[in-house]
């Protein structure tokens, strides 16, 4: 267990049963609000005084959550994070001599995972180790005429999507003429935190004539994880997270590598895990998200 | 960081003729890898008889042919994919791929880990040639389809810098959050696109702030994206109470230039890129630049469509790279009693005649262009009193530009024009 100890946030909300009580994001949020704490109280050693020497190597506001929530990390912690997505990107094959696009800001953790040369102490992001290069064609709606040009011409294997342009993009590759799957093996769905709904993913991937994969994201607790084209489950690799099912059907999850802004017993929310026996991978650790 | 502070003291004090040499034989490694990887040069140098092995020296540059975005955009339709043949990749796997910028068609590019080393040394010189310095947080501000974004990673990986992004992308719509982002980490170093500067000044004012709570940790501002004007440039100070601001410009093709600020211009970024203007000497002309990097896509005498002036003369500061001063883009240039012009040229004048105009938000109508005149959409005064303005301006400019001058006062133009001179027809902006 990452020690949380001198954590304003975490301090301020031990759990009878021992460690900290499971928190959800908005929680973080109204932490962060009340101490005028940017990090949200997860810093050691205290509130964040804007002191330059206190500042961790690299900070990351996110999109998610009112008001906006900052992370930090170092280059270790941003490698296991980056590492998660390698592994959702590689079991959705995404194989050495691939492209793969992101339709989405480049301050996102996906695209900022994605490749070392965008993050100052990565090294190599998750596209580069599988041997794959990256673009990103930032995440405006009105930059989808833009994407669907970069998917013509880059001609990438799969495409990153934020849910909210991918009706702007659907009517750019209308208006471009470009049909995905001439060009794409798959394409993802992503929010800011969560999943995009079944139905959603069923229409884009219907509309679009490709397998639509999904993305499951809590960045304040770092967690990225796709779902399985097999079972349909989102696996969540068990040797960067620690899943833990709370009363009510909802999920805890903590990152085991987050040392900077622990993320201990994050609730995700109403999700199930489900036993390990995907038929493709049968040791992986499951979450069905509700 | 010690090594590359001696490699700048050392680089930067070569003599002209020193990084005169030193160029020509950059030139022959660039040159050396196209003719034998690349096919869009090798097919360009056979077609205009230009054989790579007889360059010897800077003079030998009129000899290569000129190339220019649609050439790339050419190649990359004939082959129906990305590959434009001016792509070296080297062998590290993990390429990321750019877009450029600008109205004359998106081209992409590629940049692998071997360009991103030496670009990324390349760029942090003209950083700190601009004043970075190890201690600051580093706001770390391109969007992920522009290049920077990744020369700006590894500046703050060799400096040790506090790394810091927000969320979004840096537009308008995100001020608020980078408003928050400043006040919270307050940089002594702050690198912004122009039109981002008074979108923040906006920002603070609709919450209150004063320009120093805003900006008042900034000792450094960094504007980029447009050149600036003297009286831009006063403006930009008084309006953010940051002492220096200094402009910096660059392209997605390898174009870097930064002011040092002992003299007009900015000194090109040697080992990024070599620049011409072809004109004669301190006169305006297409700007054609080559990278110095030869890896990654190549662009080997490139005119990407800006208009500058570069100076040879030497620099009080030491430096031995000419000064450039990019005014403008060739597709904005327009005819005024035979005279060509450039909207800087404009936003000049006016700064010159009514020196309290510096800093206003104007577009220059093609309306007025076609009836040969200059009608300029100038946002009104806030006091309203549009008549006195009208009448000083419009004497004075008609001296300067020979033409009849016009003004129209519409009650608003939007934010992203202020220091961005646009020509548009009056429609587009509701005048």
């Amino acid at each position: 267990m990452v020690s949380v100890a001198g954590r304003p946030f975490y301090d301020a909300r031990p759990d009878p049963a021992g460690g900290p009580a499971p928190w959800t994001l908005d929680d973080l949020c109204d932490f962060a609000a009340a101490a005028g704490d940017p990090y949200g109280g997860r810093l050691a050693g205290g509130a964040f005084d804007g002191g330059a020497d206190r500042l961790p190597p690299f900070s990351l506001q996110l999109e998610a959550g009112e008001p906006p929530i900052w992370v930090g990390l170092d280059g270790d912690e941003l490698a296991q994070w980056s590492a998660a997505l390698e592994r959702v990107l590689a079991r959705w094959g995404v194989a050495p001599g691939d492209t793969v696009g992101f339709y989405e800001y480049g301050s996102s953790p996906l695209v900022l995972l994605s490749a070392g040369s965008y993050v100052p102490g990565l090294g190599r992001g998750a596209t580069d180790r599988l041997g794959a290069d990256m673009f990103c064609n930032d995440g405006m709606g009105n930059m989808a005429l833009r994407m669907a040009e970069a998917i013509r011409v880059v001609r990438p294997g799969a495409i990153v999507v934020r849910a909210d342009v991918a009706a702007p993009l659907t009517e750019a590759l209308e208006m471009s003429g470009v049909w995905l799957p001439d060009v794409l093996r798959w394409a993802a769905v992503t929010v800011p935190d969560g999943a995009p709904f079944p139905g959603d993913v069923a229409r884009w991937s219907e509309r679009w004539g490709l397998p639509v994969r999904r993305l499951l994201r809590a960045d304040a607790a770092f967690l990225v994880a796709g779902d399985c084209p097999a079972c349909e489950l989102f696996h969540v690799d068990d040797d960067l997270y620690d899943l833990e099912a709370l009363p009510g059907g909802e999920t805890a999850v903590t990152a085991r590598f987050a040392t900077t802004t622990p993320a201990v017993r994050h609730n995700l929310g109403p999700a199930e895990i489900v036993a390990p026996g995907c038929p493709e991978d049968p040791g992986a650790a499951r979450l069905r998200w509700l | 960081m010690t090594a590359f502070v001696e490699r700048f003291d050392d680089f930067d004090r070569l003599g002209p003729e020193e990084l005169a040499r030193w160029w020509v034989s950059r030139f022959g490694e660039v040159l050396a890898a196209a003719v034998a990887e690349l096919p869009f040069h090798r097919d360009r140098f056979a077609a205009a008889g230009f054989d790579p092995a007889s360059f010897k020296s800077l003079d030998d540059l009129s000899r290569i042919p000129i190339m220019r975005k649609a050439d790339v955009l050419a190649a990359q339709k004939a082959a129906g994919a990305l590959d434009a043949g001016i792509e070296r990749l080297g062998q590290t796997p993990g390429r990321i791929v750019t877009m450029s910028s600008g109205t004359s068609g998106t081209s992409f590019l590629r940049w692998p880990r071997e360009w991103r080393e030496q670009q990324g040394a390349s760029s942090l010189r003209a950083h700190w040639w601009v004043g970075l310095r190890p201690g600051t947080p580093f706001l770390l501000v391109a969007p992920g389809w522009h290049v920077y974004a990744a020369v700006q990673s590894y500046i703050v990986e060799q400096l040790g810098l506090p790394g810091v992004v927000v969320s979004g992308t840096y537009l308008p719509r995100f001020s608020d959050r980078i408003l928050e982002a400043v006040r919270r980490f307050r940089p002594r170093f702050l690198i912004l696109f122009l039109p981002m500067v008074f979108s923040l000044l906006a920002e603070g004012r609709r919450k209150g702030l004063a320009a120093a709570d805003v900006f008042g940790s900034v000792e450094r501002l960094v504007v980029t994206g447009a050149p600036i004007t003297a009286g831009m440039r006063d403006h930009l100070e008084a309006a953010t109470g940051v002492s220096r601001v200094v402009e910096l410009a660059g392209s997605s093709e390898n174009l870097l230039a930064a002011e040092c600020g002992a003299a007009p211009g900015l000194h090109v970024v040697p080992d990024t890129c070599h620049v011409e203007v072809l004109a004669p000497a301190g006169e305006r002309g297409p700007v054609v630049h080559t990278t110095m990097v030869p890896w990654g896509s190549m662009y080997i005498r490139y005119d990407g469509g800006d208009i500058g002036t570069l100076d040879t003369t030497p620099c009080p500061c030491g430096l031995p790279s000419p000064r450039l001063k990019i005014l403008g883009r060739a597709e904005h240039e327009f005819v005024l009693a035979g005279r060509r012009w450039l909207p800087y040229d404009v936003q000049a004048a006016i700064e010159e005649e009514v020196p309290e105009l510096a800093g206003a938000t104007f577009a220059i109508a093609t309306e007025g262009l076609a009836a040969g005149r200059l009608r300029l959409l100038l946002q009104a005064p806030e006091d309203g009193s549009t008549a006195a303005l009208e009448e000083v301006l419009t004497r004075r400019l008609r001296d300067r530009f020979a033409v009849e001058i016009e003004l129209r006062f519409p009650r608003s133009l939007p934010l992203m024009m202020k220091g961005v001179t646009p020509v548009v027809s009056e429609r587009d902006v509701g005048a």
